[in-house]
């Protein structure tokens, strides 16, 4: 007591409360703050993946396509990121949309063509994303062959179709609506499977949801809905001086299978670009009415490109520009805070299922061979990758052969199966319709070593191999 | 009808038709190279009609040179045959060096392979009849039948295969090859 009573008594008294206060208060404060960052790890935004297909990545108005008028997508990107250096590994619609799901190369999921089955024990980011307590929804086209649908794990609901060999139809095409085969008389597809997608958001739960919709549009047929033919029936079409509607019928074309004058297949498939944009409008407003769309990651892209006379070529499948890049936008609020910006950095399409598990706070399996972007997404000065590797595999019966191509931020170089054509070196920066082979030239072989040391590298660390069959 | 040298009736519309093929191919790769638009594109249409003219239906043509100047049956269907056939030959050459020697041949069944010389079949089978009726009313050649067995057969023939072919534009004898395809060679 004397101690305590001493002078210096209640200054202790005093000292030590306030010793108390400051690490009681600050371990209430940590403890908040603790709480707070595992609320917020724990905050599983829902997600609203939309892929098209054949969608070119500058068939937008945003992009200053001369036609089609897309004022949905060029809002979302308004509103969220625009990768205009968005990529395919492979510009073919089942590799592609294989790479999407697994985050990986065509050489590494196996679906190196639109003939190569889907293999049941690759594992989608849907299916993690299930595991993290996710509600799961796959609509729309799967076209990957196999016996059928595969049986994809950790979905909620599978809606898809297999008419025409998996490409569906645009008009009254059945669908099978977790394995229950439906009728869709009088349908068109695209807002048929907006109208599923919708119904699917609309349902109550507690968790968040995780919806993969993907379209037939706007894919060969480009057949728009009735209130839409002939939009643009008159219009100038502006398409690359080289071309002529009659590329649809030579050079090999045919194979491809799309015997009609190329400028009439344009002008369907812009209409069809407009009908897709208006479902895509659809479900964002719907996100809006129900207050979701903050909430929501979503995420538009295309499979894959398509040639429209360039080159003198029509489709896909060629390395050049036309047919590799995609449209790529991001919506996210809550982590884009310069909502509008066009992210210069590549990315790729095995991109998407990390970035969208990295969103989630799902930790990132160590077989995906793309990136998160979240680094991207919330800074424009984060680095993006210096090169990749594109391939593609002959698809029998078109008579393209192997591909292997690295592309950089400058350059494309690009090898043919068995040199079957000639190898080309691309200088994208003062050569960006790619009109140039400098491979032979003094320019061109300053660059050539390096380019091939990248390659070997790209392949070395992706494990590539290549597939003969197809 | 007077029968001919075998230049005149048989090598002659065979050089007539390959030759209007391959200078309207050439027509049509190089309007690619031509600047002014509207030079390209006369060009382009030009080079693509003539082309496509002389690849599938030149027999309707060439059939008809050939009959009038005394070429047999067989010889005609030669005539016919020629340019469908050199122009596969290219298109085939196209997939050297990408598929297996299985998957090579397998490619002769693809319709725009063998569809070429059956539609060269059928349009000889149509330009025999106006061929026939000229030469029975026109030259008096009262013998020539109209619907010959052999004629008949193969217009008939020609026609039921183009048919199938092209069933459900084309789609249903595609998704049946694919699927052949897949047994065979996945």
């Amino acid at each position: 007591m004397t101690v305590f009573a001493s002078p210096d008594g209640p200054l202790l008294t005093k000292v030590h409360r306030a010793i108390q206060y400051f690490f009681s208060t600050g371990l209430i404060l940590w403890a908040l703050l603790i709480c707070a960052g595992l609320a917020a790890a724990q905050t599983h935004p829902n997600i609203l993946f939309i892929l098209s297909d054949d969608h070119r990545w500058d068939a937008m108005s945003h992009m200053g396509h001369p036609v089609v008028q897309t004022p949905n997508l060029d809002r979302l990107a308004r509103q969220g990121i625009f990768f205009s250096n968005a990529f395919v590994t492979t510009s073919l619609c089942s590799p592609s949309r294989a790479s999407f799901l697994t985050g990986q190369y065509a050489h590494t999921h196996g679906v190196v063509t639109n003939h190569t089955p889907w293999d049941n024990r690759n594992v989608t980011f849907i299916e993690l994303l299930k595991k993290a307590g996710y509600a799961t929804a796959f609509i729309g086209k799967w076209h990957m062959p196999g016996d059928g649908l595969p049986r994809l794990r950790g979905l909620d609901r599978f809606v898809s179709f297999t008419a025409e060999g998996g490409q569906g139809i645009y008009y009254n095409c059945p669908l099978i609506i977790d394995g229950v085969a439906t009728d869709r008389p009088g349908k068109y597809i695209t807002e048929d499977l907006t109208d599923l997608a919708i119904e699917f958001i609309e349902q109550k739960r507690d968790a968040p949801f995780c919806l993969y919709l993907s379209h037939k549009a706007v894919h060969f047929g480009f057949r728009p809905p009735p209130h839409l033919k002939g939009l643009y029936k008159d219009a100038d079409l502006k398409l690359p001086p080289e071309s002529d509607t009659w590329i649809t019928f030579t050079n090999n074309h045919p194979f491809v299978g799309a015997l009609f004058p190329m400028n009439a297949l344009y002008r369907g498939y812009c209409e069809t670009v407009v009908s897709l944009d208006e479902q895509i409008g659809r479900v964002l407003r719907r996100l809006e009415e129900l207050d979701l769309i903050d909430d929501t990651i979503v995420v538009y892209a295309g499979d894959n490109g398509h040639f429209w006379g360039e080159h003198g070529l029509y489709d896909k499948r060629l390395a050049y520009e036309e047919s590799i890049r995609i449209p790529f936008i991001v919506r996210y609020p809550k982590l884009v805070r310069d909502p509008g910006r066009r992210a210069e950095q590549m990315v790729l399409n095995i991109d998407l299922a990390p970035t969208l598990l990295d969103l989630a706070g799902v930790p990132l399996p160590n077989y995906f061979q793309g990136q998160s972007l979240k680094p991207i997404l919330a800074s424009a000065h984060s680095p993006g990758r210096e090169a990749w590797l594109y391939e593609h595999f002959p698809v029998f019966p078109i008579p393209i052969p192997g591909i292997s191509a690295v592309r950089t931020r400058r350059y494309k170089y690009i090898e043919y199966q068995n040199n079957l054509r000639p190898t080309e070196l691309f200088d994208l920066r003062l050569d960006p319709k790619e009109k140039t082979n400098i491979i032979d030239t003094p320019a061109g072989e300053q660059i050539l070593e390096n380019i091939e040391k990248e390659m070997e590298h790209l392949k070395k660390t992706t494990g590539y191999r290549y597939f003969t069959h197809g | 009808m007077e029968r001919q040298s075998y230049f005149r009736r048989v090598v002659v519309p065979v050089l007539f038709l390959l030759g209007a093929m391959i200078l309207s191919t050439l027509v049509y790769d190089l309007s690619r190279g031509v600047e002014h638009p509207v030079i390209h594109q006369i060009l382009a249409h030009a080079g693509a009609i003539f082309m496509f003219s002389s690849i599938w239906l030149g027999a309707l043509f060439a059939n008809t040179m050939a009959f009038f100047r005394g070429a047999g049956f067989g010889e005609r269907m030669l005539v016919c045959l020629a340019t469908p056939l050199v122009w596969c030959l290219k298109i085939l050459s196209g997939f050297i060096g990408i598929y297996s020697g299985g998957e090579f041949f397998f490619l002769l069944l693809h319709h725009f392979i063998i569809g070429c010389p059956l539609v060269a079949m059928l349009c000889m089978g149509i330009s025999e009849i106006w061929c026939r009726l000229i030469a029975r009313k026109g030259h008096g050649h009262r013998s020539i039948r109209i619907f010959a067995l052999n004629n008949s057969l193969l217009l008939l023939l020609s026609l039921v295969l183009v048919t199938l072919m092209l069933w459900n534009g084309g789609h249903s004898y595609y998704y049946l090859y694919m699927d052949a395809y897949s047994r065979l060679f996945l």
